[in-house]
């Protein structure tokens, strides 16, 4: 049986009863995905779609991919990271809601706590590989690992190979070169063909978001992109306040510190920084934020923290989190300066915001694993530091992610992204594209009731005088909320 | 001031101070008026004097004398002289001497044990209502020189919290934003002091969105406002870095001449004790090569030799009373009601030897301070949240013998959930991890722990199933192909781990464990691995 027979990877399918039954009480914390369930199943409009999704294996994203399939989809899934899977939701998700371990009906996932970079690329790669060799027509994209598969695929199938690695690639780079040396070889084009009959992709992070629109500046990019980060409904809640929910949820089950009287250095002051920042303060630790862009720290200024460089504070800090979107921002160097204890976590994307490799460069560097995702990294002086989830986020890798209610503010808009980029595709061109405001003021109504909100109404002179319509959209496209 | 409107009906009625004298020094606000009128109502003839020179609001002293008949002794802007001979005046009002006193800050208790003395022995007690002056009268205590019985009104919880904690840290504030205008967003405002009054200034300044820095001598109070998130650094520390000080301690010289000599240009120093005495301004007067007084209404400009400029408010007297106008009416309302129930509680006590209207004493009080009894406190907040319509819980009778018993621990002791009535079972009674209700405590299990218990408990039971599935033939069920059996699957990117340098040891990256399949996701990574190192065989090993 070769691999794309495979109807799914997970780590075991008989949690799946306990995943069942957190997908129902999650159900009831997502709003908005059982309402556009309600709204969209009768029509069908993802019929004929064939989803890979690239996003964490949670309950939450449980809820979203039944979802899919309610609206018609069917849909192959892996996670886009390799310590985010919860198994439970894994194995329901495999064994669906009218299957059962003995006989699973559910959809064919890849993912599982604790993977291989290997195993992650070959669960990407599985996810877009449907039975008989077609790939997908949509992609749901975490971070763009997806994405990158198909344009890394595409593009060496153009040139005629997969190019040797260098000497001083990452190693995550080399495992992608391996996995598509294999594929052009098993099944050449591949990647062309999958490339040519996707309609689009939808992304959900920063950090993914921006390798597209990366990607459309340089003329690279192959099929339209609907950018879901930056719904407002999206940004200015998931980023913010489920990083402000779940950033002390992965610290704390991680090493049970008390945060309270600590010092505490958030580097990045953006929406996931401000998340984590109020999450850290409002435990009583004291915040200190780094940044580079001075909007950002003048902000962090007015709301009361103190902004300093790195330098200032390493040495004496206890707890550092690392939310820039960027690299090598917490060096090996100033690793080997902090605290005796000091915790070390990184809840951007991806895992290069801590310099991981250089850590276990460092002379005379001792490794000892405490328990899943918590490690400890003592130097030659005998001074140690706990690095959390090995530098990737630790949202997801010491806690289980932002929760229901957040997510489905996000997942909303990504089911909405789904059905316009699929049903509507010759409206959007090859290009980077957002929700138009009247959809993600949607996104918001729908989850007002939950929270006992009693929104006002504008009278028609009151929407006249400034110029809206009665029901919105309310405020200009430059608005920042 | 719904509280002591309250109480107006009831003084009225039951008139606790008929034919009795009060002098009372207090600052001379529209909600002192407020407790005065009380007082009247009562059936006490009030005489009044301010305890600070600079909080008299003139208008209100004017109202007090010609609207309400109250014999007043103040002015803003008296000098020292003056200050303390309106307190005599309104000591010597009503002769041979009041019966009771009501002091703010113990000047007029002080006065009263000095130059006043002749009037001593006609005073039955009083009421005191600040930090400062409590420690005056429990110093006067200490060496048996207070010569009659005192209420601290300014110890009960509902009072620091209300008037201390709220009533300065919002007071103080705006005192400080009123005289300056400053932007406190972004600010660094040292705050010397976290006790009660400290406190409620660093969270509101915080609340600002300024970057508050403590000073701190007492270690407990110092680490409280540590794990509020407060830094606490040594004000010789803190001089330099801040932007606003506003000092909160009841001592003296908190800022001091090294302090001043390295504060940034332009800094702003505030007071929010009782006296002037926080900041040392003559030391400040001392560096200063020019003062300009008024630069704004109570701002004072020093200019120092080396070319700074610092900012003093209100003279250093307390900001909050000077440059604005002290705690808001809600505040005060509370105060000034647990002080007229504990004064009446008082006079009822001294004067009759019956309890008053509250509390039970059934006799004299000795001379020297005390507590307002406890049901005072909670009597005056109770009637504050009835008047803002907010209800809450009382104690049912079980719960009040519960707190009163010591015989009494969990009351779920011995039962078991499998009793509990209306508990579902799921199918065959498994929960979410496979465990029966009730299955902790089998009764066939020994209650000396004698032998080492399999590890995992309800996870080790997933934990075993897996081998079951890893036989040939059941490779669909878990979506693995055959040849995945062999430890290793052919993984193109399996070849890399051994580049991954320490982290790949890690047993959930490929790594044979027993019982584990290679890569399959670790549930129970932690137990295989505490196995390995032999943790959970110490932790059991019972002697």
């Amino acid at each position: 049986m070769s691999a794309d027979q495979l109807p799914y990877q997970v780590a075991d399918l008989s949690l799946a009863a306990f995943g069942r039954k957190e997908i129902q009480l999650a159900e009831h914390e997502m709003p908005g995905l059982m309402a556009i369930r309600e709204e969209y199943a009768p029509s069908q409009p993802l019929r004929g779609a064939r989803i890979t999704g690239s996003l964490h294996m949670t309950v939450q994203t449980a809820v979203l991919i039944e979802t899919l399939v309610a609206l018609g989809a069917q849909v192959r899934w892996a996670s886009c990271n390799i310590f985010s899977t919860q198994d439970h939701a894994a194995a329901a998700v495999a064994v669906g809601p009218d299957g059962t371990p003995d006989d699973p009906k559910g959809i064919p996932v890849f993912a599982w706590k604790g993977e291989t970079l290997g195993e992650y690329w070959r669960c990407t790669e599985l996810a877009m590989t449907w039975p008989g060799g077609d790939g997908p027509n949509m992609i749901l994209d975490d971070g763009g690992d997806a994405t990158l598969l198909v344009h890394k695929g595409a593009e060496y199938e153009k040139a005629g190979g997969v190019p040797s690695p260098a000497a001083d690639d990452p190693e995550e780079w080399v495992i992608i070169l391996d996995v598509l040396r294999n594929s052009l070889a098993d099944h050449p084009g591949k990647w062309t063909k999958a490339a040519q009959s996707i309609k689009g992709v939808t992304e959900e992070t920063t950090t993914g978001v921006h390798r597209l629109y990366e990607m459309a500046r340089v003329g690279t990019l192959l099929f339209p992109a609907i950018n879901v980060n930056d719904s407002v409904t999206k940004s200015k809640f998931d980023n913010k306040y489920g990083c402000r929910h779940s950033l002390i949820d992965g610290i704390k089950r991680g090493t049970d510190v008390l945060i309270g009287g600590k010092v505490a250095v958030v580097c990045g002051y953006g929406d996931v920084g401000k998340g984590c920042s109020e999450s850290l303060r409002g435990q009583g630790a004291r915040v200190i934020v780094t940044e580079i862009d001075p909007i950002c720290a003048l902000q962090a200024a007015m709301d009361g923290y103190q902004v300093a460089t790195l330098e200032d504070v390493v040495e004496t800090a206890d707890i550092f989190v690392t939310a820039t979107g960027n690299r090598d921002v917490i060096t090996a160097e100033h690793m080997s300066r902090m605290k005796h204890q000091a915790i070390v976590g990184n809840i951007g994307h991806f895992d290069n915001e801590i310099d991981m490799a250089g850590l276990a460069k460092w002379p005379g560097i001792r490794h000892l694993n405490i328990k899943p995702q918590v490690d400890e990294w003592t130097f030659s002086d005998g001074h140690g530091i706990i690095v959390l989830s090995e530098g990737r986020l630790l949202n997801l890798g010491n806690a289980t992610g932002h929760p229901s209610f957040v997510m489905s503010n996000s997942f909303t808009n990504q089911v909405i992204a789904q059905v316009e980029l699929f049903t509507k595709n010759d409206e959007y061109k090859v290009a980077v594209h957002t929700l138009p405001k009247h959809l993600d003021e949607k996104v918001a109504r729908l989850h007002l009731d939950a929270l006992g909100v009693r929104l006002s109404q504008l009278s028609k002179e009151q929407a006249d005088y400034i110029g809206v319509p009665v029901d919105g959209p309310y405020k200009p496209e430059h608005y920042r909320y | 001031m719904p509280l002591l409107a309250a109480l107006m009906e009831r003084f009225a009625k039951d008139r606790p101070f008929d034919a009795l004298s009060i002098a009372a020094c207090l600052h001379i606000t529209a909600e002192t008026a407020m407790l005065v009128r009380l007082l009247r109502a009562g059936g006490a003839a009030v005489s009044l004097a301010a305890s600070n020179p600079l909080s008299t609001q003139d208008d209100i002293a004017a109202a007090l004398a010609i609207r309400y008949g109250i014999a007043v002794f103040a002015r803003a802007g008296v000098d020292r002289r003056g200050y303390y001979r309106h307190i005599e005046l309104a000591l010597n009002e009503t002769p041979p001497g009041p019966d009771l006193v009501i002091d703010d800050g113990g000047d007029l208790v002080n006065t009263l044990h000095t130059r006043a003395a002749a009037l001593l022995p006609s005073v039955k007690g009083g009421c005191e209502s600040t930090t400062t002056g409590v420690i005056r009268l429990r110093r006067m205590a200490a060496e048996g020189a207070l010569a009659f019985p005192v209420i601290a009104a300014n110890d009960t919880p509902a009072k620091r919290l209300v008037d201390n904690t709220c009533g300065t840290g919002q007071s103080a504030i705006d005192g400080i934003l009123r005289a300056t205008n400053t932007l406190l967003a972004g600010k660094t405002v040292v705050v010397a002091g976290f006790g009660a009054s400290g406190r409620g200034v660093a969270e509101r300044a915080r609340g600002f969105g300024a970057q508050v820095i403590v000073t701190e001598i007492d270690p407990v109070r110092a680490l409280d406002a540590s794990l509020r998130g407060f830094r606490v650094l040594p004000m010789a520390q803190a001089a330099p870095l801040g932007e606003v000080f506003v000092t909160a301690t009841g001592s003296v010289d908190v800022i001091n001449a090294d302090h001043l000599a390295v504060m940034r240009d332009g800094a702003i120093l505030a007071n929010a004790g009782h006296f002037d005495v926080e900041i040392d301004v003559r030391a400040l007067a001392g560096l200063a090569v020019a003062v300009h007084p008024d630069v704004r209404p109570h701002v004072d400009a020093y200019e120092l030799g080396d070319g700074r400029t610092l900012l003093l408010l209100a003279e250093g007297r307390v900001v909050n009373l000077v440059a604005a106008e002290g705690h808001p009416p809600e505040v005060m309302d509370l105060a000034f009601g647990i002080e007229a129930l504990a004064l009446a509680w008082l006079a009822g006590a001294v004067l009759t030897g019956n309890t008053g209207l509250t509390g039970n004493t059934g006799g004299t009080l000795p001379a020297g301070v005390h507590e307002v009894p406890a049901d005072i406190d909670a009597e005056a907040a109770s009637l504050v949240l009835a008047t803002t319509g907010t209800s809450f819980d009382t104690l049912t009778p079980a719960q009040l013998s519960y707190r009163e018993s010591w015989r009494i621990g969990s009351l779920s002791c011995g039962s078991s959930q499998a009793r509990l009535p209306g508990l579902r079972r799921d199918g065959d009674g498994r929960g979410a991890g496979g465990q029966r209700p009730g299955q902790d405590h089998p009764s066939d299990q020994p209650d000396r722990v004698d032998e080492v218990p399999p590890p995992g408990g309800r996870r080790q039971r997933e934990h075993h199933r897996e081998p079951e599935r890893e036989a040939p033939g059941h490779g669909p069920r878990v979506g693995r192909r055959p040849e995945d059996e062999r430890h290793g699957e052919a993984d193109p990117g399996r070849d890399q781990q051994a580049d991954r340098g320490p982290v790949a040891r890690h047993p959930g990256h490929g790594q044979q464990v027993p019982g584990q399949r290679a890569g399959r996701g670790r549930l129970v990574a932690g137990q295989a691995e505490r196995e390995e190192h032999g943790v959970l065989q110490e932790r059991v090993r019972v002697e």
